[in-house]
Formats: structure tokens, sequence, C-alpha cells
């Protein structure tokens, strides 16, 4: 079974951050306010930050392990990352930037591999144009197709639909559903937006001023709304509410 | 009025700001890099100190580079000693000099063009498996291009126009080290005034072409 362990405590000014929360194959919804210390979550996660203490455990490979003296560089940790804004490379095409995402797979496999994903994410007749060149949508697309390439063990994004109107979110909300549960990895999605989280969620993990205060399983959009797991009311409230709110567009 | 004399000026001239820019490049990028990616004890020290040569009397950074290179120098005596040449008075001390004072453009414009790369493309190359020097190679470098091609044109044309410093190491010997700034200070120094004008339209259009083609680079489309 693969899952996600986090445990990460650092001291900033004027900020402390201190999260412990454990996700399966599933996915994840990171939710609060800005500034609440989501993002600098997934980038230790990531290792592109450095905590003061902390262990992150995926799929039982140690990533990080301050007392153990494990840090895994972000490049050894097989993880599939989408930043807020993208971080499409600008001077490289659709299909460079996707092959950019296969280092360490040969290079036949790597294009098959990526036509395949660009096949899929209706991207196909676009891999010669520049990220500059395609709509918001389409560039998500590609972002997504970059960060699986090597299907990583797991897969961060960073509010990865900020820039995007609605019936757009929802498509690539329903198309990042559909591929948690075809590759069967914990993927957490950072967001602050109630709808989204309570839409996408299989779990739920509200984070304010840098503690992960409240972790809850959201129901199904379709089940019923009372959330099952009993011992954390706090969320289960939380999520009450967010379902509701989120009924009208789901249904 | 071009002799040749004149031609074999810019022929050294030309040779001589190549190889210096292509140094300079070889030099002054990795260092560009170096200095706006990492941060370590001293890193303003060593820019302020490469940059020195820019506001230094050519004369001055000459007179370095003879106590540096000179026969008798620190470097200068042990090679003269081990291989009985010296750099004094060939065409490479105008190689040497012209490297020197030409590096500080590529260092500080190279620095200046990494630094506007944005952070999280790096992040993402990093995320996706790549080493710090490929992510270099192939996102870091090209989206600073055009700034590092700027730089070397700069540098280019100011090795070119190099004069202090060249006198001071490598002399004014004519068909060895006498380059186009050099003859020209001698054509005027001897009252050859056909000669000098034809050299200095000579160099002023190179040098304007240089400019062009660095404005031509850094305008065009990434």
């Amino acid at each position: 079974m693969s899952g996600l362990a986090v445990s990460l405590r650092t001291s900033l000014p004027g900020f402390d951050l201190d999260v412990c929360w454990e996700v399966g194959a599933e996915l994840a919804v990171l939710f609060g306010p800005s500034g609440a210390g989501k993002s600098l979550t997934l980038r230790m996660i990531a290792g592109l930050a450095q905590p003061d203490a902390g262990r992150v455990v995926a799929s039982k490979r140690v990533l990080l392990d301050t007392f153990g003296g494990v840090c895994l560089p972000p490049q050894q940790r097989s993880i599939g990352f989408v930043f807020q804004d993208l971080a499409l490379f600008p001077h490289m095409t659709v299909l460079e930037n996707v092959l950019y995402g296969g280092h360490g797979i040969e290079k036949p496999e790597r294009l098959a591999r990526a036509q395949r994903l660009l096949q899929r994410f209706g991207l196909a007749g676009l891999q010669r144009r520049r990220p500059g060149e395609i709509s918001g949508g389409q560039r998500q697309r590609v972002a997504f197709a970059r960060a699986l390439l090597r299907q990583p063990s797991i897969l961060l994004l960073d509010e990865p639909f900020t820039a995007l109107d609605a019936p757009l979110r929802r498509d690539l909300g329903g198309l990042l559903r559909e591929l948690q549960r075809e590759l069967m990895i914990p993927v957490v999605l950072v967001t602050h937006d109630e709808n989204e989280a309570a839409v996408l969620a299989d779990t739920v993990i509200v984070c304010e001023g840098g503690c992960a205060t409240q972790q809850g399983r959201a129901p199904e959009p379709q089940a019923h709304p009372v959330p099952a797991d009993a011992k954390r009311e706090c969320a289960q409230r939380f999520l009450h509410r967010t379902v509701q709110h989120a009924r009208p567009g789901v249904g | 009025m071009l002799d040749g004399s004149a031609l074999t000026a810019l022929a050294l001239s030309l040779r001589v700001a190549a190889i210096a820019t292509a140094l300079v490049a070889l030099v002054g990028i990795p260092a560009g890099y170096l200095l706006s990616r990492r941060a370590f004890a001293g890193r303003e020290l060593i820019d302020a100190l490469v940059t020195l040569p820019l506001v230094l009397p050519p004369t001055v950074v000459g007179y370095y580079l003879i106590l540096l290179l000179g026969r008798n120098g620190l470097l200068g005596a042990p090679l003269y000693r081990w291989t009985g040449w010296s750099v004094m008075f060939t065409w490479q001390a105008a190689v040497v000099a012209s490297f020197v004072v030409a590096l500080p453009f590529m260092i500080k414009t190279s620095r200046a063009a990494i630094e506007t790369v944005d952070r999280t493309l790096l992040d993402a190359s990093y995320t996706l498996g790549h080493s710090e020097l490929w992510t270099a190679l192939r996102v870091t470098l090209p989206l600073a291009r055009r700034g590092i091609c700027a730089g070397a044109v700069l540098a280019f044309a100011r090795a070119m126009g190099e004069f202090g410093a060249t006198l001071m190491l490598a002399g004014n010997i004519p068909g060895r080290t006498s380059t186009m700034p050099l003859e020209i200070y001698s054509a005027v120094a001897g009252g050859e005034w056909g000669h000098a004008h034809a050299l200095v339209l000579l160099f002023t259009a190179i040098s304007a072409l240089a400019l062009y083609g660095a404005n031509h680079l850094t305008r065009s489309s990434p």
C-alpha cells in the first residue's frame, strides 16, 4: 500500500510551521487560507525547502528524517510537482517540456510515453507549440503530463487551478480525480477554494497558521453527506458544511 | 590609405579580441552563474575584485599584470625559469590584457541575466530529476542567453579597444603587438594623419557593428 506520511516542524521569522498528517493512495486536499503554510509544506515534501525537524515517508521510502540524518535531494524523491504558475519552460516546445520530465528513461520509451500522455490529455496537435502559444487549460495539461512522465510515487499540486475560470477548473479537477484512480498514488492538492476541496478530496487536511488543525475523510459527493470518521468532529463539521455548500455545483 | 600595416593591425586586433572573448566567456559565464546562484562567504568581495578592472585606469591594470606576469613576476618568474618563455611583449600578452579588462563586462551582465531567470523553473527541473549542472545547461543558460550574448559582445568591443594595459604588458611592436588602438596612437604620434584617419574610421565601423549586433541580440524574441 503506497502512502505518504509527513511530519514537519520549522521556525521562520514571524511564522511557525508544525504539521503532521498521513494519507494513503488517495486524493488529499490541503485546505486553508493563504499564508497557512500549505505551499511551504509541499516544498518541504519535495525537498525544495528544508524544515528544522521532520520526517517524510513515501511508500515506505524515507525521503527525509532529520533525526536519522536522511535528506534526499529533490532529484531523488521521485515526486511529481505541479507548480502554481506551472513553471513550464518557455524556451521549449510542448513536446520538449514533457520529454524533459523523462529523466533516466531510455529515449524511445520516453518518446512513446510522452506521445501517449499528450494524446490522453488532448494535446496531440500542439507538440511543436511553445507554452506561450497555447491556452491556460492546455498549459495545465502539459504541466500534468510533464510531472507524470517519470511515473512518480507521489503527485503534489500547488494551487494549480488558480489562473483558470470555473468550467476549466471543473474539467481539470475531474481529470485529476481520474488520474489518481488510475495511478493509485497519493495525490496532494493545495487549495484555498472551499468548493474545490469539497468536490475533489478523498481526504481534507485543514491548515491554519502553520498547523494542520484537522483531518477528515470526505464523503463521495453522491454519498451521505455525513463523514464516517467520528473521531474528528471539527473536520466533520467543516466538511459537512463545505459539502453542503458545494452540492448544487456537483449534482 | 589602408596599407599593409593597417590590415596587419586589424587582423591582430580581431585575433586578440576573439581569443580574449572566448576566454572571457569560458571564465565569465560560470563565474556569473556562481555569483548569482550560490551564497558563499566573500561573494560580494569577489564580485568587487573582478569588477575592479572596470574602474581602474588600464595602465594600473597593466602594472598589476607586469607584477604578476613579468619576467620577475609572481607567476612570470617560475614560468620563465621552467620554459625560458615570458609572455611580456608577445601578442599573447595583448590577449591577457584584453581578457582582464573585458572580463567584468561578461561577469556583470551574465550574473544579472541569470538572476532574472525564474527560480521556480529551476525547482521544476530539480523535481524532474535533473542535476544542477544539467539544469544550468538546459534551462538557466538558454533563458539567460540574450543577456549573456550581449555581455560577450560588450566584452569583445572592450577587448578590441584595449590600449593602456596592452601597451604596458605587450608593448607596441609593429606587426607583432601593435593592435588597432596602438597603431592609431603611433600614426598620430608620427604625424601620419591619413593613416590615422583610415584606421579610426575602420575601427568606428567595427565597433558600431558590434553594438548593433548586441542590440539586435537583446531585442530578438526568446
